[in-house]
């Protein structure tokens, strides 16, 4: 038996009070009488009663110990082990901390995952002897909290550690790390006991080990933000879309509201079907930069996804230079960029492309430097990467025109047939995918993504062709400006992020970043080789604050997870396939006593009540 | 405090003690004495003597049958009326307290013997025997001394009844009625001190007076039950069954009791306390034949 709450044993001293007034009571009342000889004789026809009566009144005693000490032991949380077996087990405890853990639908307004630490603790003292427990705690990653160990302060100390944490739920690292122990465990059975309400997409399959899913969470209704997008076109200005769903039986009939520092915006009725999607868009070209809130109005079970940061950020200046002899149609094409704070730079040698620093688009003309710097876009005219995988195998000879993609975003709209090219690069390496407009000899465009670059090729001579004469020249250009600027690129500052992901800044190679959370909590990343630095603890939802060489800036975190938003536990576990139904009863390895014991007592008050009423 | 209201001693001087046999007294009274005496109430003839008055002679036998003869009338004599209290410490109990019930039954009996012209003797039982007295009284205007004498009785001490009864019975050797007023309640039983009472000449009655928590106790738990009288305890655990057992035994007391009143002739009236006292005196005592 073990004692889940030692500190009630001190109402074991109760027992004094007990026994004191029992031999209070045991103190006769003196009555005066006339006589008493009668009352002798009486007690002398009824002798052999009386030994009975002592005897019961020692037992009424022993009965009124019994039953306080079997209360204290339930109010104490006495638990008895229901694993008998003299063999070692090995125990591993997937705990979900996620964000819908937090939801408080328990009994007193106890949250999901108090719910499973209570379980976990009655687990942890269920251990017996030899048996190992290890401690995962589990949301979009898998964190080992506690080794193999069969110390219960230990695992009763990581498991009352552990917090709620804003982020989805992502049982596959933890699947992952199972698979490895179960390979250590030396052909042992691994029970895996899974705490969770199981929002959560399928890990995989956990063969070899015997799981054992324990549910928590009673509520089903839930509606929640669960997506948000700033969107830029090339002209228009930029807009929210705010997706929100309805999750459970209740249908979606809220309002969607904007705040700019804590000042209304504009608001929207976000209305849908049970299980359905609602869209809230929000105009942004009224709106100054700065940190917006989104909030879902109303009370439901979940309020961490009924909140939403974004961080509005004007457009980022983009720097553009074409590398080349010069070349007039280029830099008249290239004058239809947007979001560029300066004209088109023309420089002619790899030194004076690097002096310009960091870019966002080269446009290369008909060479490329042995080292090109990083960048993020690239136009290349009748050239190719000195590395890569698109490599000229040959040349163009007159090709025509077979097709192009008329749906793409950079080919729409534009026509292509009067194309005419004398010669150029017959490029290999193209993926399908990426040919925009086709001859029989080989790609006349394409659009490839190298790594992180995206890259356009034109693998002819614009002077050799009559490219820069069609209006599908600017049209298509101008595509591709959209393409690379309008949304935001890796290495732009983010301006909504999920929590999970990591929020990176360019800095100085070797300068720290540092990062305080919502909640006030202090950290810092250092910026490595490439001169970026990135901070992947983003676990809480709110305004992070980042201090860089370069100043101060802050970053929005949002929960934005559909699989969180959809707060119903689940009765079964899905992974690999094989479906787990809930057992509850597994987290039971120590039998909870206090039921048993509260019965016993009533019992044990129910046989003195008759004990004393046939003594009188 | 009073014994007896005024309206209720007027009520008393209704009613006559009621001997069954007339006893010898020593002064002339308004009962109906077996002696011959100078009543107006014709009794017998008997023949002449010398010396005879003959005030009583009757002429009308003289006249007729020429013989003397003279006539005989009833004597009427006083009652002796002897009213014992029981004051042992076993009568200090109850609501009212016994002792107090016990000497408003003897007031009341006294009140109706001196209205009736008898002779009434109190006493009062005391440890040791000896017994507190007025002596003798007579008439009615002697009442309110019997009155006063028994309202300044308290009750203490040990049970003295067989001792008292013994030298009550020797040394005033009563005649007429004898009224033990008691709880009767001996640990030794009351044969003996009745015995000492039955060999009197005289009309016996013996009032005993109980408390209701004697016959019917509504006792229960752990009790330490002390003896008022002689201070012994004995512990107690009351239960049904002791109770059940409590009353067998006092009914067997009783019972026996009862046999040795019987055996002695002495008339036994049984009463609780929670028996209004008028009603006892008014209707009990009647119907029991001691007053009438």
């Amino acid at each position: 038996m073990t004692i889940l709450s030692p500190a009630f044993l001190w109402l074991l001293a109760l027992a004094a009070p007990i026994v004191a007034l029992y031999f209070l009571r045991q103190r006769q009342q003196v009555t005066v009488l006339p006589t008493n000889f009668l009352w002798v004789q009486a007690v002398e026809d009824t002798r052999s009663a009386a030994v009975l009566r002592r005897f019961l009144r020692s037992l009424l005693l022993l009965l009124q110990l019994l039953v306080l000490a079997l209360a204290v032991l339930a109010l104490a949380g006495a638990t008895a082990s229901l694993w008998t077996t003299e063999s070692r087990r090995l125990v591993v405890v997937l705990l979900d901390r996620s964000a819908s853990m937090g939801i408080g639908d328990g009994a007193g307004g106890r949250t999901r995952l108090d719910e499973a630490q209570a379980l976990l603790r009655g687990a942890i003292e269920g251990l017996q002897g030899d048996d190992r427990m290890m401690i995962v705690a589990v949301d979009a990653t898998a964190e080992v909290l506690v080794p193999f160990t069969g110390e219960k302060d230990r695992l009763r100390a990581a498991a009352g550690a552990v917090r709620v944490r804003d982020l989805g739920t992502d049982f596959t690292d933890a699947v992952l790390l199972l698979r490895g122990q179960r390979d250590a465990t030396a052909g042992r059975v691994l029970e895996v006991i899974v705490f969770s309400d199981g929002a959560f997409p399928d890990p995989g399959a956990l063969e070899g080990a015997e799981v054992a899913f324990v549910p928590v969470g009673t509520a089903t209704d839930n509606a929640g933000i669960t997506d948000a997008r700033i969107v830029r076109g090339g002209t228009t200005p930029p807009s929210l879309f705010v997706a929100v769903d309805a999750r459970g039986a209740a249908p979606l009939d809220r309002t969607v509201a904007l705040r700019r520092d804590g000042i209304l915006v504009a608001a929207r009725t976000a209305r849908a079907a049970p299980g359905g999607q609602a869209v809230a868009v929000f105009p942004l070209g009224a709106v100054d930069p700065g940190v917006l809130e989104i909030r879902l109005e109303g009370v439901d079970a979940f309020p961490a996804d009924d909140r939403a940061w974004a961080v509005l950020r004007p457009d980022p200046p983009r720097r553009i230079a074409i590398y080349g002899k010069g070349n007039r149609f280029l830099a008249q094409l290239a004058a239809l960029r947007t979001g560029a704070d300066a004209p088109p730079v023309t420089v002619a040698t790899p030194e004076d492309l690097r002096r310009l620093g960091p870019l966002d688009l080269v446009m290369y003309d008909g060479a490329v430097p042995d080292d090109p710097p990083p960048c993020r876009a690239a136009v290349y005219v009748n050239c190719v990467p000195p590395t890569g995988p698109v490599v000229a195998a040959g040349t163009l000879d007159n090709p025509p025109v077979l097709d192009w993609a008329r749906t793409h975003p950079l080919t729409r709209h534009a026509e292509f047939s009067p194309l005419l090219v004398m010669e150029g690069l017959r490029l290999e390496g193209i993926p399908r995918s990426g040919v925009l407009v086709d001859s029989p000899q080989g790609p006349l465009l394409a659009l490839v993504s190298l790594g992180d670059q995206e890259a356009l090729f034109l693998p002819f001579d614009l002077a050799k062709s009559n490219f820069p004469l069609l209006l599908a020249a600017p049209l298509v250009m101008a595509n591709a400006f959209d393409h690379f600027f309008a949304s935001r690129r890796p290495g732009d500052e983010e301006e909504i992020l999920r929590t999970g992901e990591s929020i990176e800044r360019r800095v100085p190679p070797g300068a720290v970043m540092r990062v305080t959370g919502p909640d006030g909590t202090a950290h810092e990343a250092v910026a490595g080789p490439d001169g970026r630095a990135a901070f992947r603890g983003v676990d809480r939802a709110g305004i992070w604050t980042l201090v860089t060489p370069s100043g101060e800036s802050v970053a929005a975190a949002s929960l934005l997870d559909r699989n969180e938003c959809d707060v119903a536990p689940r009765a079964t576990l899905a992974a690999g396939g094989v479906v787990h139904e809930a057992r509850p009863e597994a987290a039971s390895t120590n039998l909870l006593l206090r039921d048993p014991l509260l019965l016993a007592a009533m019992a044990l008050l129910l046989v003195e009540w008759v004990l004393w009423t046939r003594r009188r | 405090m009073a014994l007896l209201d005024r309206d209720f001693l007027a009520r008393l001087e209704h009613l006559e003690v009621a001997a069954r046999r007339v006893r010898r007294g020593v002064r002339r009274g308004e009962r109906m004495s077996r002696r011959r005496g100078s009543s107006v109430e014709f009794a017998d003839h008997r023949p002449y003597a010398v010396g005879d008055d003959l005030r009583f002679l009757d002429w009308n036998v003289l006249g007729r049958i020429d013989r003397m003869m003279l006539k005989l009338f009833h004597d009427e004599e006083d009652l002796a009326v002897h009213l014992v209290v029981d004051a042992s410490a076993s009568m200090d109990h109850g609501e009212p307290r016994k002792l107090l019930y016990a000497l408003r039954v003897a007031a009341a009996l006294g009140h109706v013997a001196l209205a009736g012209q008898c002779r009434v003797r109190p006493a009062v039982l005391r440890p040791g025997g000896a017994a507190e007295t007025t002596g003798w009284l007579r008439g009615l205007h002697q009442s309110r001394r019997l009155l006063g004498f028994l309202e300044g009785v308290t009750a203490s001490g040990p049970n003295a009844l067989a001792e008292g009864l013994r030298r009550l019975a020797v040394e005033t050797r009563p005649k007429g009625v004898v009224v033990l007023v008691s709880d009767l309640m001996d640990r030794d039983g009351v044969d003996r001190a009745l015995g000492a009472l039955g060999r009197c000449a005289a009309e016996l009655h013996a009032v005993q007076v109980l408390d209701p928590v004697e016959t019917d106790p509504h006792l229960e738990g752990e009790l330490r039950i002390v003896d008022s009288e002689d201070g012994s305890a004995a512990d107690v655990t009351v239960t049904e069954a002791v109770l059940a057992a409590y009353g067998r035994r006092v009914r067997a007391y009783l019972d026996a009791v009862e046999s040795a009143c019987r055996r002695r002739g002495i008339r036994r009236i049984a009463t609780t306390t929670d028996l209004p006292f008028e009603r006892l005196v008014l209707d009990v005592l009647r119907q029991r034949g001691l007053l009438r």
